[in-house]
């Protein structure tokens, strides 16, 4: 939690200082005299003067202010024609429009110079690779198996996603890494259908090698004795032809943790095939973990059944299943009020039990659901490095990477407001201070490539033609060039009101969906 | 004890320290470099800014020292924040070298910069010492390592002796006014040599190329004691403290170490990678 405000604070501090700096850079430029320069909203906690200006940090870190002399078009006495030279208000429209905009424009600086500096030195990234490619897919017809880590693309290094983006329309070649070995395969195919192929068969479908015997008893499959590798997965061990070592895990019940294996291990010789695998597994007695019942949904069919955590599901309706995501596969083609057996394991005995799946809307579609959630343990994904740019290229690919932050932001933006997608996909402080540190966790370069497209956020937003943002200053200098003159105070106080509430609304809905988010 | 016997006797001190250091291993070698950077801030930070040692700006820059370089070397090490702070070093040098050729030491602003950002020393002194934290994370780092330090001591010690021995145009008198040219040239053949030798010995044989680029290393050393020298002229300082004996500070004993390694590093990164 300590750890988790100080990398929030460390992530958008500088994102509020560069916007603010923007105001104030240009202010200065100009002339107008600047009061205070704050990062944070409220009471200050640190202040100190130079000049004319008062710099401080204040309580609340989600924002910050540059307070200008003569900013408050409400204020009543007059100014001496000393004051005015210095004064926001009685500058040129041009002069205040480059104040106004100076903010998002260091956003957009700020993001181009992190790219350039993460292109120019290399990345570390989550590396690309298949996930789970199922005997019967296209995939697998081509040469590709499970857990395959992508290296090369018509003879183009490839290391994070970004490098699919394929000049050629046609897939030729594609070098991949399997069980430490390098080969290569020619699926001659389309090349926007192979990615969406790649999506489909992502590594989220890759499952830790963690089994569970009829006991509950944890075990692990690792390649190296008394080393767990998080980035390998049951799908890679099925496939054999290495011998691997089995071994007890110890610290089982924390899911979200590294897998502690105990010092006891026996060496699994190898199998020729998937078969091979399941036969093994059979042998032992052994169950994927993902099988094994996490958590139970109340009032569900299955807490109704009466199935509690630490099952191990076996079967399906009369068929041994040997993984989670093939059991949510058979529910969802089951028809709704029809009953079926599932049949598990408790305590050593087989039991069996007759349930009826539910119908449920999930994001706009409907699915089936027996209301249980899987133990499955995650595999992460392994971190590979980008080679360093040049400079001149990286200079392009900076500039390719904010104007495509930039137009994807905006259609984000275009989609919430056709409503293409819900209210509740808006985030707060709370989900960003939760992917800052996500980010963080994974890679330096990932925090650094999210700190970028928040910023490119920051500035959009702030341009959205609302009163009190940015942009609405931008829409009332508009306003006074149509006008011939400055707006009536009546409007301007109109739109103010109107500009608050909206920005309470928007910022109401945020934290409502942060906190229930974090509620569930 | 007269001052150049001092001198010997301490350098030998040093090397010794040098040499258990980087016979321990690579964690110990870490520190070591850590610790001569908090030093090296130290002295910055005391002597030519004569700050107190509990004045905000002195912690700030410590702190950004000490932080920095134990995160990228033992919390998250990767290629990329290395090749970030050898860029970063590299462009901070080819800044140093427009000062030392066409800034005025007479003019105020450089120095009135260099005040005003004091609290980035620290990160300033990160980024060099991060370079040469990165050839301690190469597998063949001892002698990679030790390349550049022979190179080093080498330019300085026989810079020194050939300036005594043949020395007679002044280099550049208003910055430094004891360098000699013939002492300049003595240095750098000799220790291009010397270098060249025990790479080919230890490492793998000596192509052209190579020996090309440790001739520009050593004028890169060269070139780093200068601008230090010009530094310590505007802030008019003699030794930047007196810690080691017959040799001054720190900085003074590794400012071109901190310029030369930047573009060390480089090599080693696009080379031996």
């Amino acid at each position: 939690m300590i750890q988790g405000t100080f990398i929030f604070i460390l992530f958008l501090g500088p994102l509020i200082f560069f916007h603010e700096l923007g105001h104030f850079f240009f202010a200065r430029f100009f002339g107008v005299r600047v009061e205070v320069f704050s990062i944070g909203f409220g009471p200050k906690i640190f202040k100190w003067k130079r000049k004319d200006t008062e710099y401080a940090i204040s309580i609340i870190p989600l924002g910050g202010y540059v307070k200008m002399f003569g900013d408050d078009p409400f204020r009543e006495q007059p100014l001496t024609e000393e004051e005015k030279k210095v004064a926001f208000n009685h500058k040129t429209k041009w002069a205040r429009f480059w104040i106004v905009f100076g903010g998002p424009l260091a956003n957009m600086i700020l993001a181009f110079v992190l790219y350039f500096a993460l292109v120019v030195s290399g990345e570390k990234v989550p590396e690309t690779r298949f996930g789970n490619i199922p005997q019967s897919s296209l995939l697998y017809d081509m040469g590709f198996r499970s857990g395959d880590a992508l290296r090369e693309i018509n003879g183009k290094p490839l290391v994070s996603f970004d490098d699919l983006n394929l000049a050629e329309s046609m897939v030729d070649e594609i070098k991949v890494e399997r069980q430490g070995e390098m080969l290569s395969i020619k699926p001659a195919y389309n090349a926007t259908a192979f990615i969406d192929l790649l999506m489909e068969h992502s590594a989220a479908t890759l499952r830790a090698p963690i089994f569970v015997d009829q006991t509950g008893k944890a075990f692990a499959l690792t390649r190296q004795q008394d080393v767990y590798d998080p980035g390998y997965s049951l799908e890679e061990a099925s496939l054999g032809k290495v011998s691997l070592w089995l071994q007890p895990v110890a610290n089982i019940n924390k899911t979200d943790e590294v897998p502690v294996l105990e010092k006891t291990s026996e060496v699994v010789p190898a199998w020729s095939d998937e078969a091979g695998f399941k036969s093994w597994m059979a042998a032992k007695g052994l169950y994927p973990i993902d099988l094994q019942v996490g958590s139970i949904v109340m009032q569900s069919p299955a807490d109704k059944a009466g199935l509690r955590q630490g099952d191990i599901l076996t079967g399906l309706a009369g068929d041994k299943i040997m993984g989670f995501e093939e059991l949510r596969a058979r529910v969802q083609k089951v028809k709704a009020g029809e009953e079926i057996a599932v049949n598990f394991l408790r305590e050593g005995k087989t039991q069996e039990v007759k349930l009826r799946p539910e119908t449920r809307t999930v994001e706009k579609k409907t699915v089936m659901t027996i209301g249980v959630f899987s133990g499955q343990r995650m595999v992460l994904p392994r971190m590979r490095e980008t080679a360093p740019e040049g400079l001149f290229s990286a200079l392009g690919m900076a500039w390719n990477r904010t104007v495509d932050g930039v137009v994807k932001t905006v259609a984000g933006y275009k989609k919430l407001i056709t409503k293409e997608v819900g209210l509740n996909n808006i985030g707060g402080p709370l989900a960003i201070g939760k992917v800052a540190s996500d980010s963080f966790q994974i890679s330096l370069s990932m925090f650094f490539r999210l700190m970028a497209i928040i910023s490119i956020n920051l500035g959009v937003i702030n341009l959205f033609p609302i009163p009190v943002l940015d942009g609405g200053h931008i829409m009332f200098l508009g306003f006074e060039l149509i006008n011939r003159g400055p707006l009536s105070r009546r409007k301007l106080e109109l739109a103010q009101r109107f500009g608050v509430s909206f920005l309470f609304l928007l910022i109401f809905i945020a934290l409502f969906n942060d906190i229930s988010r974090l509620i569930s | 004890m007269s001052n150049n016997t001092l001198r010997i006797v301490s350098g030998v001190i040093l090397v010794i320290i040098v040499a258990v250091c980087m016979a321990y291993g690579t964690a110990s070698s870490l520190m070591a470099i850590g610790l001569m950077g908090v030093f090296v801030v130290d002295e910055l930070m005391t002597n030519f800014y004569v700050l107190e040692r509990t004045s905000r700006r002195y912690i700030i820059s410590q702190i950004t020292y000490i932080a920095g370089y134990a995160f990228f070397n033992f919390y998250q090490i990767s290629q990329s924040s290395f090749s970030f702070f050898i860029s970063f070093a590299c462009l901070w040098n080819v800044l140093a070298l427009i000062y030392l050729f066409f800034i005025n030491s007479k003019k105020g602003f450089i120095s009135d910069f260099f005040v005003k950002c004091s609290w980035g020393v620290g990160f300033l002194i990160l980024a060099p010492m991060v370079c040469i934290s990165y050839i301690i994370h190469h597998p063949e780092w001892r002698f990679l390592l030790g390349a550049m330090l022979l190179l080093n001591f080498m330019v300085d010690t026989f810079a020194y002796f050939s300036g005594r021995a043949f020395g007679k145009h002044k280099l550049w008198e208003a910055v430094s006014p004891k360098k000699t040219v013939e002492g300049a040239i003595g240095g750098v053949v000799v220790s291009v040599l010397i270098t060249g030798l025990y790479w080919h010995h230890f490492v793998k044989p000596v192509a052209w190329p190579l020996l090309m680029f440790f001739l520009v290393l050593a004028c890169c050393a060269q070139l780093g004691d200068l601008i230090q020298s010009k530094l310590k002229r505007q802030f008019d300082i003699k030794d930047s403290s007196s810690l080691i004996p017959g040799h001054g500070g720190v900085y003074d004993r590794i400012d071109s170490l901190l310029f030369v390694a930047p573009f060390y590093a480089l090599l080693i990164s696009v080379q031996f990678h």
